[in-house]
């Protein structure tokens, strides 16, 4: 962070240096893990299995990689699939297929094929059933483990960096305390030449005006209308009747008093800056500075798009206490208040909760940076630790 | 036995005294301003009317009604019409005077996009 100041003292240095693994493709990952990745779910099983016998890698079951035809689906699936192999956090992959599933590792081969990274493949249908294929998938787990344990880290750029902003699990000072700081730290972040990406379309409704006045064009500014717009549909087409709940009786006795103020307490997470441009679902930002995700409010599903695009890290904002990790990607626990700070010790990684005792939002911010550094150069966030990890994306089709 | 009571009273009752002085001494915020443009803050802590509200960058000044915690006080007057701004930005429009002081809810704004 450069410098600030404390006060009564002289400027006081921070040690602002951030290093991690640079990639064949010039990103930057803040972890250098194994990820063993299941093309479908029918093959979980076997998955499950080398994690059990491999703990050291990430192994990662989902419900997802059939069963579904629609083209938008398909085109997320793979997104999402080929963009966990691609993340900057995993320097080798082990990738279990099936065979007849439509995100077949014949069909993902395309989407990977650069990643430059080692990459081994099996296929339980053609690799001699399940047994086998864990236990191929086992060793060469292992061999990759050893192949690439000692790759050094070295100093890298904030330029490289990511870091999405997410709330979920939120109360009514969600977005008085926790929000707020985190919208500090992303100003910081932008300041730093960092990229901040935040999405939950459906928490932007009623602040268009704002996001669209922040927009850096024309162009950028429309895409927000739109993707706005599409979200309150949505929420009507869905809910019907029920739309208005999406600020609800329990938002209100919380103080919040229309869906523009609700919304505000989301999209402030992001910051006050520029917004540079609007990215699909799981798409990687080409520019810096804040980005927009076109991506749902559920956790788990936003999540994971923001880690498709990139993100190295996740600070992410809880009132009721959402215990949520991701595969590959440390996430940092923002409690809004220092009840569910204190009841959930050990999945919090920070109280914003002190905002409403009396202590000042520079110190709470410069707190978050100080940790958001220590995550960056290896220290586990709590969710990290805890081994918290799931899995699971966005869908617009029910399965057939 | 008496005299030692009286003691003990005597003594609880300077530490209440001065437990109670030392909680009106520490100037402890009960309320949020979250962004500078902002005409209301946030309250921290339930309060009752009568109040003093100290929030920061402030002159502390007294709650004219009940506010429940998380809910907004009106940092100043706000005319019929006038906009609500709360993270510097317009999250509603008053439909009421409200007075410096005042709870700010549904009962004296309205939305500007979705009217109640």
């Amino acid at each position: 962070m450069g410098s600030y100041t404390q006060p009564g003292k002289q400027k006081v240095e921070k040690m602002n240096d951030i290093k991690g693994y640079i990639r064949k493709n010039g990103s930057v990952g803040i972890r250098n893990h194994v990820l063993v990745l299941p093309t479908v779910s029918c093959v979980n099983g076997v998955v499950n299995k080398i994690g059990r016998e491999v703990p050291e890698a990430i192994c990662v079951p989902h419900a997802h990689g059939c069963g579904r035809g629609g083209a938008r689906d398909i085109e997320i699936l793979f997104r999402i699939l080929s963009s966990l192999v691609h993340h900057p956090n995993v320097g080798g992959v082990v990738l279990i297929g099936l065979g007849c599933e439509v995100s077949s590792t014949k069909g993902l081969l395309p989407w990977i094929s650069d990643a430059g990274k080692p990459i081994e493949v099996f296929n339980v249908q053609t690799d001699g059933g399940s047994i086998e294929t864990a236990r191929k998938g086992i060793a060469a787990a292992r061999r990759m483990l050893a192949e690439i344990g000692n790759q050094p880290r070295v100093a890298v750029s904030w330029d490289k960096m990511l870091i999405a902003m997410e709330c979920g699990g939120s109360d009514a000072m969600s977005g008085i305390t926790a929000n707020v700081a985190m919208g500090a730290v992303s100003d910081w972040l932008v300041k730093q030449g960092a990229t901040v990406i935040f999405g939950e379309n459906t928490e932007m409704i009623g602040t268009t005006h704002v996001l669209t006045r922040r927009a850096k064009n024309e162009q950028v500014a429309g895409q927000i209308e739109q993707m706005v717009a599409r979200a309150e549909k949505l929420t009507q087409d869905v809910m019907g009747e029920l739309a208005g709940l999406v600020i609800s009786p329990g938002n209100m006795d919380g103080g919040m008093s229309t869906i523009a103020e609700k919304s505000m307490g989301c999209i402030f997470k992001g910051g006050t800056t520029t917004i540079n441009q609007v990215v699909d679902y799981g798409q990687a930002p080409s520019e810096h500075g804040l980005i927009l995700q076109d991506g749902p409010g559920y956790d788990g599903d936003s999540m994971a798009g923001l880690a498709a695009s990139g993100s190295q890290l996740m600070f992410f904002s809880t009132g009721r206490g959402n215990p949520i990790g991701f595969p590959a990607m440390p996430v940092i626990k923002v409690a809004s208040n220092t009840r569910i700070y204190k009841a959930m010790k050990d999945d919090m990684d920070i109280n914003a909760g002190v905002l409403a005792e009396g202590q000042q939002l520079d110190q709470l911010r410069n707190q978050m940076i100080d940790l958001m550094i220590r995550v960056i150069n290896g220290e586990n966030s709590k969710a990290e630790a805890n081994g918290m990890d799931v899995l699971t994306f966005m869908t617009v089709h029910p399965p057939f | 036995m008496l005299m030692r009571l009286r003691a003990k009273e005597a003594i609880l009752s300077i530490i209440k005294q001065k437990l109670k002085s030392n909680q009106g001494g520490i100037m402890t915020n009960n309320a949020l301003i979250i962004h500078p443009q902002d005409n209301v803050a946030v309250a921290l802590t339930a309060m009752s009317a009568g109040d003093t509200i100290t929030a920061n960058g402030i002159e502390a000044f007294t709650t004219l009604d009940e506010i429940p915690v998380s809910h907004k006080i009106a940092l100043r007057d706000i005319a019929i019409g006038e906009e609500i701004i709360k993270y510097g930005e317009t999250v509603a429009v008053s439909t009421q005077m409200i007075k410096k002081g005042q709870w700010v809810h549904t009962h004296n704004l309205e939305s500007k996009r979705w009217k109640k």
